[in-house]
């Protein structure tokens, strides 16, 4: 039986025909609105199924850059595998001799335990030491290679002392090695090693897997891995273990009696310095056995001469007045025996400023009298790109005699190929030597004391010049408590060091690199709010269409409105009533929209895969779904469309009841009331001059983002002033037609006609302007590189190339000895080309055009941090993004285009770049972020702080004091270089540059470069090509946009087409009458097509010019607007909707005369 | 109950100026009292029978049914007053046709708060039995004559058992003996329901039938004679 509460459900069900169209635009709408959410799903859905399988099981990683040894990995119980990580290159010649090579190739050193568990071929023996390699098939693929082919494989080598340091050995022969390999096997493609990564990134992997001892082998660090894969167990947990079995080789440090004068313990490290944190600990553990404890800083002196001249390393200098390469200690002179004293007994109140000398036979120094001036000379001992000489002054206040504390060479910690040398001539230093100067005292002194300090200062004047981003202590030397014999003091002093080790050091940990990867996954872009955001236009559209197809179909049972408020219905009642009758239909239309959804969704990832710049999205991307989506789109879809539908019939419960019971739902008169006039014109007057001030001061702006926003937004304004003088025009007094005749009477009528229900007209003009609008406007947001991109105050800097190492080069190729190690490989790589063709350039040609080639190169270079791609590319949430060191020279040089700074001053207003060199404020660093990067993957922005941790572990701050605009640093965060060797002293060398060469030369750079540097596998890009696929992410993004845009504007012709039906329907009688009076159908037809034609030019013209306005300033700044494109667009719009309005008001044909007459 | 009408004046206003449709109307009726109201098309008549029935508003004056002016009341009270008090027969039957017979006559009880839907069914029934439709309770309204979808609008009138009866035209739509029948009908029901009964009609042969008949012209009503 009939109820109010199921009246709703009997009438939705009677009325079926007419809430099958609005079923079908909620299903339109649901499945726009949950789609979206579902590519939000998608996203997250594919990055986490790809973050698994790249992982292959793999939970947490401890990886750094200290090795260890193989066996901790056992010791950690199950599940644990040591592996040696490298990033390299990979090259091959094929069957004609041409050279194909891969770079950003990821190395993995295994045994047979991992091989086996993550199911690398078994027939390969892991354990050997052969050159065996398996590839991966893209590069495989790449190279053209199968197996049995012969690869070689360039990696880093490995160095202990930090190549940056005094003993480093830094030229690229001995920072690079090149192996020679042979392909056991190539993986397939679908193997699931192809896509082991251990970092959150989308680009495909390229791995080769080599055994693991053959790699620890040709890297002469035997049992030594730099990576401990965990597939079980938590990171805490491995973490706290890994602390309990590290080994003191482990921390690269040696505790030893030492052995000349057999009074205290040395700790020292392999690495020549101890870092501050072992420093720390050693004192901490020290402390805990009641031992005393001296640091000590032993350095090389280039020289140590009298008198104030800073004789340079190159010239012979004084000789007769010069100590030439000896030790110089810097320690606590006072110390208690056994760690000192140095202090001869006629000297007092030794201050920094003071230098002993040792008292030895042959001292060129002996007879100075105290208070003479001494010079020592050094060379830095951190090098920035080349190593340069300086020079402090000092006073002499005396001899030490050379004996006891003093005559101790084991203050020197020993370094291969220097302290085990047996003549100073024979040491393999990576400084030069200047030969001329060393004296057969000097190698008397070598030989009987070895690297036994000549001169001593105190500590603080030491660690003031020799200290350095990797410490300032060489050794810690360890006096026993009283009673305690020095072996037992070791005894007691190895567990206390690794505990207290364990305790601080924080870069030798287990990070839960699933955890990482999966809260990566989680997107650097919200793509659902992405596509929410784009699919916006069409949402509203589908809800406009609903809310008019309702409206409609109410209006046709306007008379049941009628005897329900007749009946006593309050006009709520049947408010609710009708609501709910919505409500039931959108529910269904809703269910209907969420298998639409699905669609939806595939179908955008499939464009958005295809429009996206790098092709790894296609291989990525699948439709992924989670109930939540559904829900929400459900509830949404529900709760938006109850929203339209009860704007849309509110006003129908107000018509008075007798005009309902008419059938009809409006007065007779539609005009607007007079005193509503004057508002519409204020408003229409308004909007224009604030939009035409936004659009103004849009020209005013640079940056391009707020340019376009204010574009937009003025041209919005317009939008509304064009769609209210439209309405304004529609509700005006119609003149009469009575003096015109034949055709131009009839579409004088149509026109007239058009402004018989000018809600629904105006709503169908709102639907396409608006949609023109969009497509249009949107355009001016397409980003291309700027015209002054390649100016120095453009995007680019004024470099035309940016160039990308593997591994890095210590000697930066554009200064020597970086460029003579260049000139030597090209030498030999054109020696072979000249041999190849005999006939082409000489060796000495190709010399010379690459030497004038790199003359004419301006080159910056960059330390980088490396971490995830923090630029738009990278789909992957960037939670530890890359870092690059930025030089002073272009601090100084300053240039780029900034979106915003936090600039104060004139000079750093001038030069922004200054702001990298402000103070650290709170202890947070400076840096700069690309604008787009910092809002859309670091979700910050100019003053925003990110957190991060260093070297060791330890969080820091940084603040953004500026964002970049279109540059090409989009992947990663800018700060100076000191903060940058200051918090990542372990990442040396460099590994990015910008050059600026000619453009008729940047493809000769290109090839000269990516030849010669094949080893550290350098990768050259032009500026414009890497802004523009960045910016390719945003076109993407944009046509996305458009394409739902268009959808959006089908739509509005759709409803375009049900009102014209509805028309036609309602003046059926009127339509009968005119034939019975003698019109012609074709006539009829032209009064029809006329107003409905006059609607669609309304609303494409009022879209079009409002849209046109609004981005003129932009096209007057010399932006672009593909007019083909957009004329294209529009036309087919518009024969869309002509088509549309032909077939609707055919229906009219097909009125028959008689019945329309008598139903009128 | 009573319903008393006085000094009622209603117009609209147009770009000319106010366009008056009712002048000083006066009317006063008592329970079990009908009226006809004739006069020409356009002189007023539906106009002063939707104020009667609260669809419409007057410009001025007052309209008292039971010494209450319902126009004082909010809009929701104004509705359910119109639904418990106020009964109306169209010229249009305004069926749903989507409802069977007895559900057309049960809508207006949907939204009455106090009947109970086993009284509104029976009295439904009992309606629909006295205007002689007991045995098309479940047709639809498209299975039914004029006279007997105008029957069904009498019905549906009365559910809530109004006191004021209003019909505009009830028998305009149906033939001539049909439409006695059914103005017969009204008659008697408000003779047994001691109901308020004002009907507007053109024929002067129905409003005949009436024990008061009146006139409008140029909205000033008159007494006939």
């Amino acid at each position: 039986m009939i109820s109010y509460r199921n009246f709703a459900y009997r009438n939705a069900l009677y009325h079926w025909r007419s809430n099958v169209p609005v079923l079908l635009g909620v299903a339109v709408g649901a499945a726009v609105l949950t789609g979206a959410f579902l590519i939000g799903d998608s996203l997250r859905g594919s990055l986490r199924e790809r973050s698994l399988r790249q992982l292959q099981g793999v939970v947490s990683v401890c990886l750094g850059q200290r090795l260890v040894h193989e066996d901790l990995a056992q010791k950690l119980g199950t599940g644990v595998y040591p592996s040696l990580i490298l990033q390299g290159s990979i090259r091959a010649e094929d069957a004609m001799g041409v050279t194909r090579h891969r770079n950003r190739i990821a190395v993995y050193g295994v045994n047979s335990a991992g091989a086996r568990h993550f199911g690398l071929p078994q027939d390969v023996d892991w354990d050997s030491e052969r050159p065996l390699a398996i590839l991966t098939s893209r590069i495989a693929d790449h190279l053209g290679i199968h197996s049995g082919d012969g690869v070689t494989l360039s990696i880093g080598t490995l160095s202990t002392v930090p190549r940056e340091s005094l003993l480093g050995h830094r030229s690229a022969d001995e920072a690079t090695t090149s192996l020679r390999m042979d392909v056991q096997s190539v993986l397939p493609s679908a193997h699931a090693m192809s896509d082991f990564s251990l970092v959150p990134n989308p680009s495909p992997a390229e791995n080769v897997f080599v055994p693991l001892r053959f790699l620890q082998q040709r890297l002469e660090r035997p049992h030594r891995v730099n990576a401990l894969l965990a597939t079980e167990g938590q990171a805490a947990e491995l973490t706290t273990r890994l602390g309990q079995n590290l080994t003191l080789s482990d921390w690269e440090l040696r505790v030893h009696i030492a052995a000349h004068l057999g009074q205290y313990i040395s700790v020292e490290s392999e690495r020549l310095v101890l870092d501050p944190i072992t420093v720390q600990a050693v004192t901490r553990a020290s402390k805990t056995i009641q031992a005393t404890v001296e640091p000590t800083l032993v350095y090389l002196a280039n020289a140590i001469v009298t008198g104030t001249e800073a004789v340079p390393n190159d010239k012979p200098g004084p000789v007769d007045r010069m100590i030439p390469y000896s030790t110089i200690a810097g320690l606590n002179l006072t110390a208690s025996p056994p760690l000192g004293s140095f202090v001869p007994a006629e000297v007092r109140n030794l201050s920094d400023e003071d230098i002993l000398l040792v008292d030895w036979p042959e001292s060129p120094l002996k007879g100075l009298k105290a208070g003479m001036p001494i010079t020592v000379l050094y060379f830095q001992p951190e090098m920035e790109t080349v190593q340069e000489e300086k020079s402090a002054q000092f006073t002499f206040r005396g001899y030490v005699p050379l004996t006891g504390s003093a005559a101790d060479p084991d203050l020197t910690p020993p370094f291969p190929g220097v302290t085990d040398k047996l003549t100073i001539s024979e040491w393999d230093a990576p400084f030069p030597i200047n030969h001329a100067r060393i004296r057969p005292r000097d190698e008397h002194y070598w030989d009987k004391f070895r690297a036994t300090p000549k001169a001593y200062i105190s500590s603080n004047r030491a660690r003031q010049l020799f200290g350095s981003r990797f410490g300032d202590t060489t050794s810690m030397r360890i006096a026993p408590p009283v009673g305690t014999s020095l072996q037992e003091t070791v005894d007691r002093l190895i567990p206390e060091l690794l505990a207290a080790l364990a305790a601080s050091q924080t870069d030798m940990h287990f990070e839960p690199t699933q955890e990482r990867l999966l809260q990566a996954s989680q997107g650097g872009t919200d793509f659902g709010m992405l596509f929410l955001g784009f699919s916006f236009f069409l949402i509203a559209a589908a809800l406009l269409l609903v809310g008019l197809l309702f409206r409609l179909a109410l209006e046709r049972r306007a008379k049941e409105i009628g005897i329900l408020l007749g009946t006593g219905y309050s006009p709520r009642q049947v408010l609710r009533l009708l609501l709910a009758e919505s409500l039931i239909v959108a529910a269904c239309g809703t269910g209907l929209g969420l298998l639409g959804a699905v669609l939806f969704a595939r179908g955008m990832l499939s464009v958005t895969a295809q429009l996206w710049p790098s092709p790894e999205a296609a291989e990525i991307l699948s439709v992924h779904v989670s109930p939540v989506s559904f829900l929400m789109g459900y509830g949404l879809t529900i709760i938006m469309t109850g929203i339209t539908v009860w704007a849309g019939i509110r006003s129908l419960v107000k018509v008075p009841v007798p005009i309902l019971l008419h059938g009809r739902t409006c007065e007779d008169d539609p005009s607007i009331p007079r005193t509503h006039r004057r508002w519409f014109t204020l408003a229409i007057l308004g909007c224009c001059l604030i939009g035409a001030g936004l659009l103004g001061a849009g020209g005013t702006v640079t940056n391009p983002d707020v340019r376009a926003g204010s574009f937009f937004g003025g041209g919005l304004l317009l939008l509304v002033a064009g769609l209210l003088l439209v309405r304004r025009w529609l509700q005006a007094d119609r003149g009469s037609w009575d003096h015109t005749h034949g055709r131009m009477a009839l579409l004088r009528l149509g026109i007239r006609n058009c402004c018989r229900a000018p809600g629904r007209t105006l709503l169908t003009a709102t639907l396409l302007a608006s949609a023109t609008f969009l497509l249009v406007a949107v355009e001016s947001f397409r980003r291309r590189p700027d015209q002054n991109f390649l100016d120095r105050s453009g995007g680019s800097g004024g470099f035309s190339l940016l160039a990308e190492a593997d591994v890095p080069l210590f000697q930066p190729f554009s200064q020597e000895p970086g460029r003579g190690d260049l000139v030597e490989r090209l030498q030999v790589i054109y020696q072979d080309a000249e041999a190849r063709e005999p006939n082409g350039p000489s060796r000495q040609e190709r010399l010379n055009q690459a030497e004038t080639l790199l003359d004419s190169l301006e080159v910056l270079h960059f330390r980088l941090r490396g971490g995830d791609d923090a630029s738009c590319l990278n789909l992957y949430q960037a939670g530890q993004p890359r870092i690059l060191g930025v030089p002073d020279a272009l601090i100084q040089r300053g240039g780029f285009q900034f979106s915003a700074t936090l600039a104060e001053t004139p000079e750093e207003r001038a030069n922004p770049w200054l702001l990298l060199q402000t103070p650290k404020i709170a202890g947070t660093v400076p840096i700069f972020v690309e604008q787009n990067s910092a809002m859309w993957m670091l979700k910050s922005g100019l003053g925003g702080l990110i957190h991060q941790t260093d070297d060791n572990g330890m969080p820091i701050t940084l603040h953004i004091v500026g964002t970049l605009q279109d540059s090409v640093f989009q992947s990663e965060l800018l700060m100076n270089s000191e903060n940058f060797r200051s918090l990542y002293p372990r990442e040396e060398g460099f590994r990015v540059f910008l050059m600026q060469a000619a453009p008729d030369q940047m493809a000769a750079v290109t090839d000269l470069l990516e030849t010669a540097l094949a080893q550290n596998g350098l990768t050259v890009t032009r500026a414009v090509d890497r802004v523009a696929q960045y910016q390719a992410v945003v076109g993407a993004y944009l046509t996305t946009f458009q394409l739902l845009g268009a959808f959006g504007l089908l739509l509005g012709v759709l409803g375009m087409g049900i009102v014209i039906l509805r028309s036609v329907w309602e003046r059926m009688g009127e339509l009968a009458l005119l034939r019975a009076v003698g019109y012609r159908t074709s006539q009829l037809m032209m009064i029809l097509v006329a107003e409905n034609v006059l609607v669609l030019i309304i609303g494409l013209t009022v879209g079009l010019v409002t849209a046109l306005l609004s981005v003129l300033p932009n096209l007057a700044l010399g932006g672009e607007l593909p007019g083909f494109r957009l004329a294209v667009l529009l036309l087919g719009v518009f024969v869309t909707g002509l088509v549309v309005t032909l077939a609707a008001t055919r229906s009219v044909t097909r009125v028959p005369l008689i019945p329309a007459l008598r139903h009128d | 109950m009573s319903l008393i009408v006085h000094q009622l004046t209603k117009s609209y206003s147009t770009p000319s100026g106010p366009l008056p449709i009712l002048r000083d109307v006066e009317l006063s009726l008592a329970a079990g009292e009908a009226a006809a109201i004739t006069g020409p098309s356009g002189s007023g008549k539906s106009t002063l029978l939707h104020i009667l029935g609260t669809l419409d508003r007057p410009t001025s004056g007052t309209v008292r049914h039971n010494e209450t002016d319902p126009f004082v009341l909010p809009e929701a009270d104004l509705a359910a007053f119109r639904n418990q008090r106020i009964g109306f027969v169209f010229q249009d039957h305004h069926l749903l046709p989507q409802c069977t017979v007895l559900e057309n006559v049960l809508i207006p009880t949907l939204v009455h708060p106090h009947l109970r839907p086993d009284d509104r069914n029976a009295y439904a029934q009992k309606l629909l039995e006295r205007v002689g439709l007991a045995q098309r309770l479940n047709h639809r309204p498209a299975e039914l004559s004029g006279g007997e979808r105008q029957r069904v609008a009498v019905a549906r009138a009365l559910i809530c058992q109004p006191a004021v009866l209003l019909a505009d035209e009830p028998t305009g739509n149906l033939d001539r003996n049909t439409a006695h029948a059914v103005m017969d009908l009204i008659l008697e029901l408000r003779q047994d329901l001691q109901m308020i009964l004002v009907v507007v009609t053109h024929s002067l042969e129905i409003a005949e039938k009436f024990p008061r008949q009146m006139e409008m012209r140029d909205g000033v009503l008159h007494p006939v004679a």
